[in-house]
């Protein structure tokens, strides 16, 4: 290799490790709070692992020479895009589920008997002694666009802009689910924080 | 709900989502941990890198290519028995790196 070559090798390995380093430190820093989105979102923590790990991946592989500040937008974009894609998979599967399924009631709806992942009955939510349950409860019972709107929000610190981004709507939907999941999460919550 | 009565309300929650992601079990930290440096370790690097490696193929490819030409038609080749001596005495790392480079490939080609 010649000098020309061997320093410039040199050069992009550096700026690769600088880059390997800055990006460690951004998806440690967000990570845990990616989970927790995920979850409430799938009532599962494997799915959640397994969607803030496909996130990791596409981050990293396609946008990773993009500098820091983009990073956090395009990790919430990416993330909320596979929330969406594992819920629209879920109610193609339960729709699948629902109509394959033997029908001792022709009447009933089948689709009302499908177990939520996230959903428990309003009795344990009144039940549960702990406000973080209570919460966590009330959170998974948010319609998901709700859900992603107040915890971009509240949680992130998104603007209305950077949400409606993350959440590829318009800022109206996004000022929309957000004031009713504010409104959903009082009513639910009242009792335990009033 | 007053401004103030929303705000307060809204911080209670935010603490207790902080308080809730800094409690995670070991597991699944652990777990968090693994899938983050899966991620960082699997990337391709840079063009850049690729290309500064291409220039370095290009040049030693160029070299061996003027020695071939250059040496003398009568120079021995290298028997069966040298290349198998040869093999026996590199360094077994590069046999590992020759794998990564074989599996990267292999993902890229996949890809």
């Amino acid at each position: 290799m010649d000098r020309v070559a061997q320093a410039s090798a040199d050069r992009a390995l550096e700026t690769h490790l600088d880059s390997q380093v800055a990006l460690d430190r951004f998806l440690a820093g967000v990570e845990r709070r990616a989970l927790r989105m995920a979850e409430f979102a799938t009532g599962n923590r494997d799915e959640a692992l397994d969607i803030v790990q496909d996130a990791m991946f596409v981050l990293v592989r396609r946008y990773r020479d993009r500098g820091d500040s983009e990073w956090g937008p395009l990790f919430h974009r990416i993330l909320q895009t596979r929330i969406l894609d594992w819920y629209r998979r879920g109610r193609v599967r339960h729709k699948w589920l629902a109509w394959l399924a033997p029908h001792d009631n022709e009447d009933e709806d089948p689709l009302a008997s499908l177990p939520d992942a996230g959903a428990r009955r309003p009795e344990d939510l009144l039940g549960n002694a702990r406000a973080g349950e209570a919460l966590e409860s009330a959170l998974r019972n948010l319609p998901l666009r709700q859900q992603q709107a107040f915890l971009l929000r509240t949680w992130e610190g998104l603007d209305v802009a950077a949400t409606a981004s993350a959440m590829g709507c318009s800022e109206g939907s996004v000022k929309t689910h957000y004031s009713r999941a504010v409104h959903t999460l009082r009513d639910l919550l009242e009792d335990h924080w009033p | 709900m007053t401004d103030h009565r929303d705000k307060e309300f809204l911080n209670r929650i935010r603490t207790e989502l902080d308080r809730s992601s800094g409690t995670l079990d070991e597991l699944t930290i652990a777990r968090l941990r693994a899938a983050r440096h899966r991620a960082l370790e699997t990337a391709p690097p840079r063009r850049r890198w690729f290309l500064a490696g291409g220039i370095a193929a290009a040049t030693a490819l160029s070299g061996v290519i003027a020695l071939l030409v250059i040496s003398p038609a009568t120079a021995p080749l290298a028997t069966g028995l040298d290349q198998i001596e040869l093999l026996a005495d590199a360094d077994p790392d590069l046999y590992k790196e020759l794998e990564f480079y074989r599996w990267l490939a292999e993902r890229q080609h996949a890809g």
